[in-house]
């Protein structure tokens, strides 16, 4: 399993190239060609950031996160999910790197192998960040209401949290 | 719907800084946050512009078209609509795989060009055709069999299983875009319904 996570990168580089060469491709001249077009779309991604961030650094350290965290306690506490896992829950639709900084937390703090810090590497791993996904996605090609996105995003965050705790109790 | 999100998110943050007495702490959040936003996009371009050149040269190889045919008997139950020499489809197995591998800065890059391609074959241009709400529910999804960033942070903190949790995380990302794709049919049939 290492050797494929350190070996994706670098292969695909390489099939890339020596494909291109082989195709014919002046593959120096297209890779600049293909970079100028990544710069644009980068730049046309950094106010998608700039609110983003902000929202969030505003809901964050004003506590209002963490009020809504509490509002929910009554629901986790019948559901058994740990207090600690449901703000990585209630953060990860919102915040891709949120929630994997909460979780380095949380291993560090109760041990990668404890049942905590398995738990919440499995929370987190699992689905890609709703929102993220919604306004870079649509954002790039200027659509402006998500429409059932939203609910459809939310609702398989919600199953996949809800089977991943499911499990981790299991190991 | 995002418009309102964003505002609740500074509405509801602020008035919970007044009440809590934290106003000050949050202004200076929100200005870290400025920052911050500049270093992320600074630190993920030169990653975006290589990626968009090597995938230029895939491109031009006609490794894209290659990649598809080869993935099409499954690419055509999921997207009926769109043609199987369409370059959409290509695009859509080379972030699809991305994400499989974990090369989530990867996906991103592939993702755009994947979501230009449907909006290009879209009907209703600047509304979400079908294609795209099944597109975003198996990107969201996030299927992963290398979430290479948690295995890191268990390394990292000392972990003697670093990669164990690598199944139990594809059963629940399984589980949760089979969801996802649950409540586009469900939604999509409710829809005709309607217009009946």
């Amino acid at each position: 399993m290492k050797l494929i996570s350190i070996w994706a990168i670098p292969l695909f580089i390489l099939i890339v190239l020596i494909c291109g060469e082989y195709k014919g491709v002046k593959v120096y001249e297209s890779f600049i060609k293909g970079a100028q077009d990544g710069m644009k779309i980068g730049f046309q991604l950094f106010p998608l950031f700039l609110a983003i961030f902000g929202g969030l650094a505003v809901f964050n350290a004003s506590g209002a996160l963490e009020l809504l965290c509490r509002l929910f306690l009554p629901l986790t506490n019948r559901l058994g999910i740990p207090a600690e896992i449901l703000p990585l829950g209630l953060i990860k639709p919102l915040s891709g790197s949120g929630a994997i900084g909460y979780t380095a937390n949380l291993v560090q703090k109760h041990g990668p192998d404890s049942f905590l810090g398995t738990m919440a590497s499995i929370v987190a791993g699992c689905s890609e960040t709703t929102f993220y996904v919604i306004t870079v996605y649509l954002g790039v090609v200027g659509i402006t209401r998500p429409k059932h996105l939203v609910l459809m995003g939310l609702l398989g965050d919600l199953v996949s949290f809800l089977v991943a705790i499911m499990i981790s109790r299991q190991l | 719907m995002i418009n309102k999100i964003w505002l609740a998110l500074f509405f509801l943050g602020y008035l919970v800084a007044g009440a809590t007495g934290r106003v000050e702490e949050t202004t200076l959040s929100l200005i870290h946050s400025m920052e911050e936003s500049v270093k992320f996009i600074l630190g993920i371009i030169g990653f975006l512009s290589f990626w968009s050149g090597l995938l230029r040269i895939t491109e031009e190889a006609g490794i894209t078209t290659w990649l598809s045919r080869v993935l099409n008997p499954v690419l055509n139950r999921l997207f009926p609509n769109i043609p199987s020499d369409s370059p959409a489809l290509g695009c859509i197995t080379l972030s699809l795989s991305a994400n499989l591998l974990g090369l989530s800065n990867a996906a991103t890059p592939l993702g755009i060009k994947a979501m230009k391609e449907l909006e290009e074959l879209n009907p209703t241009p600047g509304e979400i055709s079908e294609e795209i709400s099944i597109y975003l529910a198996l990107i969201m999804g996030g299927i992963s069999i290398i979430p290479s960033t948690i295995i890191a942070i268990r390394a990292q903190a000392g972990s003697q299983h670093p990669t164990s949790i690598i199944f139990p995380m594809f059963l629940a990302s399984l589980a949760g875009t089979c969801t996802s794709l649950l409540v586009h049919h469900i939604i999509k049939k409710t829809q005709r319904e309607g217009k009946r």
